[in-house]
Parts: C-alpha cells; structure tokens; sequence
C-alpha cells in the first residue's frame, strides 16, 4: 500500500488539475503517516498491557500512595500521548514504513544471545570465537581469512584485558576441560 | 572557592585518579574516532569498565571518556566527513573543507587548542556556579523538587529533534520502564513477569547499551555508505599568523556561549555548537567565506562545544537532574556505584565534587598532551573497516554487561533493548529522552509520594508554593511554546540546517 501512496504522491506532483480530483476521492491516505500511527498504536498497546497488570497492585490514596498509584498516572499518560501521536499521524504524512534489515538484526542480536546462552556453559574462549562468527555473517564484505584473523586476535585481547588484566571472575576454557 | 579547588587537585592529582583520567581519555579518543560510534555509544560501550573502581576514580575516568569521545568525534568528523553525532555536524561544516584545502592539521590544531582553553574557562565556571546552585536546591522540598525534576524532563524533550508527542511519549516510556522491579515504599515487586532479576529493577547498562549500541551496530550494517571513505591528509599542525589571529576572537566567542548554552537542558550541546557557528557567520568578517573551510567556522563551534560539555555537568552534580542523554548516562553509573547525584552530594562527598572538577581541567590538558602528538594513532584507527569493528564492539559489550552482575540474564536484555532501540529509530522515535525518563522516573516517584504526603493528598501543593509554582509556570510555557507551529518550524530548521 505505501508503495502505492508514493506513486499517487507523484503522479499529483505532475499534474495539478489530477491532484484536485484526487483529494475529492481519497483525501486521507495522502497526509497517513505510517510510522507516526504504528508508534502511536505501539504506544496505546503497551499502555494497556501496563494497566492491566497494574490492577494487581494496590493503589492506595493520593494521601498515601500504594505501588499502583504511579503506574496508574504513567500508563494513563502514556496511552493519552499515543492517542496523541496517532491523530497528529493522521495528517502529518506521508511517511510510509521503512524495510527491516532483518538479516543484520537477526545475526546481530543472534550473537550476542549467544553469547549468554554459551559463557557460562563452555567459557570465554569458545564464546568469543562463536559471537564473531555469528555477528560476521550480517557483513557479506566479510572474508574467511578475515573472519578468522578476527577471532584469535579478539579471543587473545579479551585474555589480556578481561582475564589477565581486570581478572574477571569468569572461565577462560570450557569449564568442563578444567575440572577433569 | 581557592580553597575548594585546591582539595579537588589534590584529589584529582594523586597518581592512581591521575593514570585513571589518562586512560578515561584515550580509550574515549579511541572509541569516538571511529566512525559512526558516538560519545553516547562510547560510553555507553565503557561504562562496565569503570564498575570496579572507587567512586571518585570511577567518575573521573567517565568524564574523562566524555572528552576524549567528544574530542575523537571531531578528529573523524575533520578528516572523514563522518559526523558521530549532532554535535560533530557544525565540524565538519568548516573542518572537512579546511581538511580538503589541505588544513586538516591547522583544523585539528584549533580545534585542540580551543577546546583547552574552553574547557578551563568552562571548569571555573562550574566551580563558581555549582555551590551557588547546590544552595538553592537545599532549600526544596519534596514538592519543589517533583517540579523540578518535571521541568528537566520537559525542557530535555522540547529541545529534542522531531515530533513533541513523540519525545515526550519516549519520556513516560522511560519512566515506565522505571517503575519495574521493587517499590522501594512498600516493598512491593512490580512488574517483574515473574523473573526474579527484575526485582532490583531493569539493568541500567543494559538499556544503554542495547539502544544505543546494538541497535546502533545494525542500523550501521544496513547504510553502508558510511563506508570506505578516503581520509583526508593530516598535514602540519602548525597554525600561521594570520590563523591564530583569525581564530582567537572565534575561540572567546564560542567560549562564552558554549558555557551559557551547556546549563541549558535538552539539546544543550547541539545548541551551542549550532549557536556558535551561526554566530560566527554573522559576526566574522570572513563571513563570505564560511562553507568553503573558514577557520572561525572551526575554532568557535568546537570550543562551544567543549564548554557546553563541561557546563553540562552542573545541573547533574547540583541539582541531580541530568541536562541531556549523555549525562543520564554518567548519573546511572553514579548511581549504580550508590551515589545519588544531587545538591548534598557536595556536603557529604567534597572529594568527589571537587576533585571532578579538578580533574575536568586537568582532563582538558590531558587531551591536548595526547591529541596533537597521537594524531598519527587516530588516523590508523580510522582506517580499520567496519567489518573488523564491529564484532569488536559487540564482544566488549555483551563482557561488559554480563561482568555488571556476572549474569546471562543481564545479556538478554540487552539484546531485548537491542530491539526496541532498533523498532524506535525505524518508527523515527528519538531514543535519548527515554534514558533520560529512565534515570528519573524513580526519583519522580519518591518526590511526587512524599511532597503528597506531607500535604496529605492536596495535589495544589504543587502550586501553592511559590518556588514549584514558577518550576511548573516554566515547564508549562516551554510546553506551549513547543506547541506552537511557527516556533517548531524555527526549532526544526535550527536543528537540521
């Protein structure tokens, strides 16, 4: 649909008597702006979701406040600001959705997952090697011999700094290795 | 105030904060010269290292990385045309064309000599204001500081860039996340989803580490235009005659309005950069010649910059309210070491107040020792490509976020936070102020349930007492005026130009 709103966009560019007819048949799609609408509704919805768990806690008095009292004020403000940020986005536009880099963000955030599932499973050493290898995926610039390079050379650094330097209370090795 | 000073050099001159200050300030130079990693970034990167120190030594070496990330970002800015941050964009206005004119050295050289001499008048000023302030603020009450900390909330948000909803919604969701964990009145376990880590509350260096350099990593990776850029050539450092009597007047200039312009909550720091160099087209006689490497346009945006950086503290050591993202970031991490930052920090702990002081002089030296000489180490850092940092940055994050409380935990959050940091920007959702709303949202909270206690439920309390009232007046007129279309369009245009 966005892709459509742009080319609607230029075509009224080019001629006006097109855009006069234009706005007689669809005056609101051309002003949408979609990111400014999905953060609202993104907004609304972690306001509502905030205000339903708060039911739990108790409120108290404005005189004495419960641990629900705040929350209350918060999410109620935040739920009004969404409103807000939609009905502004209503007119704002246009301002279609933008790609995701879903491969980046999934190889990125993948690595250093990773990195918290292994640490303490198989140590420093090997989690390190594992984080550059997945992370190197998301850059296709990337050479094999590069990759490489890169692990020994952060795997050694990160002895010097975190183990020998800073003396950081962790497994360098795979913890299994060390107590046969 | 001589006598204030000289308990702060003595603190800030003991070898052990002095080797701290030293480091602080070149791993900061080494970070923020690499392209597309800012000071928030750096710190943000760096700020597990400092965990292990004393209190004092800890910020010391924070501020230190400040400077140094500030001053490195203008080093890539000058020779790379690659802006780190808002800030960076006025250098490389002038800077980068100087640099194509073959005056790359002469740039960096005003830019060094500027910042130092800035960033001395700067520190003297916060020695002078700072107990001036910390006066003030003793005399507050809960109610008095509510306002406050309102009106620094508000007045961060209408300076940010884009749409005002929009700022201040990232605000009350930086509160939001604020509310997890326990109810320090009550005891209360808020909003955990039943994780029994979340009882102390969302980790600090996860949030800041997630928004502002994972997401950052990505949103690097997907525009690679960044890219492979050709480094323009150093040349001699050495500044000619007429550049030192071309520069000198820029340089008091910027000087004075950098130290105003940094109290300044919200965009203090772009502000006065931006300020500075408009100033300096309008008021130098070389005016015509700003856009193709005018040195005036260098040496008065970079020594604003400077001072605005140090003046920027003020607000966060008297009052506790932090002016922009970067300071939310040193306050957390003050905060993390048990020290709540605020006007009795200067009565309880004189060698930390100080002996920052101090050592923001004594920092600003140290630059000006390493920069010049080292500027042959920069521009081989410059070079490294990205596909070789990357996984570096990455590596030393997700160390240092497990080394805050040796857990996996800690890690995943940053990698949830990873997310939302990159959901925001693709949303054009400016993340700054919700750090700020997290840093704050607590101490919202304390003071609005005291100030309502002690007037029993009467929410007027807020304006029956003179000081609130003219807080709440303030923040309530910034509001509107942001409200205002005629004044946005000028704010947006002053940002962007």
């Amino acid at each position: 649909m966005t892709a459509w709103i742009t080319t609607e966009i230029t075509n009224a560019k080019q001629s006006g008597k097109y855009q006069m007819q234009n706005e007689q048949v669809q005056p609101k799609f051309r002003k949408l702006n979609a990111k400014d609408l999905a953060a609202g509704i993104f907004l609304m919805g972690v306001a509502f979701v905030g205000l339903f768990l708060n039911q739990e806690y108790e409120l108290g008095t404005a005189a004495q406040m419960g641990p629900g009292y705040m929350p209350m004020l918060v999410f109620i403000l935040l739920a009004l600001l969404g409103l807000a940020v939609i009905v502004v986005g209503l007119r704002s536009g246009p301002d279609p959705l933008e790609k995701w880099a879903w491969r980046e963000l999934v190889l990125i955030l993948g690595a250093m997952a990773a990195f918290g599932v292994m640490i303490e499973w198989i140590g420093l050493a090997l989690t390190v090697a594992t984080v550059v290898v997945i992370s190197s995926l998301a850059d296709r610039s990337q050479t094999i011999l590069g990759v490489i390079g890169l692990m020994v050379s952060l795997v050694v650094v990160c002895w010097l700094i975190f183990i020998f330097g800073l003396g950081l209370n962790v497994s360098f090795l795979p913890p299994a290795l060390t107590e046969m | 105030m001589l006598e204030n000073l000289a308990l702060g050099l003595s603190v800030a001159m003991t070898f052990h904060n002095l080797s701290f200050a030293f480091i602080g300030c070149l791993i900061g130079t080494a970070i923020g010269v690499l392209p597309g990693i800012g000071p928030l970034a750096t710190i943000a990167l760096l700020l597990p290292l400092t965990f292990t120190l004393d209190p004092v030594t800890a910020l010391i070496m924070l501020s230190g990385i400040y400077y140094g990330a500030q001053y490195g970002g203008s080093t890539s800015a000058i020779l790379l045309n690659l802006p780190g941050e808002v800030t960076a964009v006025v250098t490389t206005l002038e800077g980068h064309k100087m640099a194509l004119k073959g005056r790359a050295g002469a740039a960096l050289a005003v830019s060094a000599l500027g910042s130092f001499f800035a960033g001395t008048v700067a520190t003297l000023v916060v020695a002078a204001a700072g107990p001036l302030l910390t006066d003030v603020a003793l005399s507050f009450g809960p109610a008095e500081y509510f306002s406050l900390i309102l009106l620094g909330l508000i007045v961060a948000t209408v300076l940010a860039q884009g749409s005002i909803f929009k700022s201040i919604a990232m605000l009350t969701l930086g509160v939001a996340l604020g509310l997890v964990g326990t109810d320090v009145q009550t005891g209360q376990v808020r909003f955990t989803f039943g994780f029994f880590e979340l009882f102390e509350g969302i980790n600090f260096v996860a949030v800041a580490m997630g928004i502002f350099g994972i997401a950052e990593i990505v949103r690097n990776l997907e525009n690679p235009e960044n890219r492979g850029k050709t480094i323009a050539k150093v040349g001699s450092l050495m500044l000619t005659k007429t550049e030192i009597k071309r520069a000198t007047p820029s340089v008091l200039r910027g000087t004075v309005v950098g130290s105003i312009l940094g109290i300044l909550p919200g965009g203090g720091l772009a502000l006065s950069t931006f300020a500075s160099y408009m100033l300096e087209r309008r008021v130098s006689k070389y005016g015509h010649e700003f856009g193709t490497g005018a040195i005036e346009g260098v040496a008065g945006p970079e020594s604003a910059n400077n001072a605005a950086s140090q003046t920027s503290f003020i607000p966060m050591l008297t009052l506790g309210i932090p002016a922009n993202a970067v300071m939310a970031l040193i306050m957390g991490g003050l905060m993390i070491h048990g020290i709540q930052p605020g006007p009795a920090v200067m009565q309880t702990q004189p060698a930390l107040f100080w002996g920052l002081i101090a050592s923001m002089w004594v920092g600003n030296l140290m630059l000006l020792i390493i920069n010049l000489p080292l500027i042959g180490v920069w521009v081989s850092l410059l070079k490294l490509p990205y596909r070789y940092l990357y996984p570096t940055i990455l590596v030393f994050c997700a160390i240092g976020v497990y080394s805050v409380n040796y857990s996996a935990f800690g890690v995943f959050q940053t990698v949830f936070f990873g997310l939302i940091g990159y959901f925001l920007y693709k949303l054009r959702c400016e993340p700054a102020p919700l750090l700020i709303g997290f840093v704050l949202g607590p101490l919202l909270e304390e003071y609005l349930r005291r100030a309502m206690v002690v007037s029993r439920g009467n929410a007027f309390v807020f304006i029956e007492r003179p000081v609130s009232a003219v807080l709440l007046a303030i923040a309530a007129v910034a509001l509107a005026a942001m409200l205002l279309p005629a004044i946005r369009k000028k704010k947006d245009e002053a940002l962007e130009e």
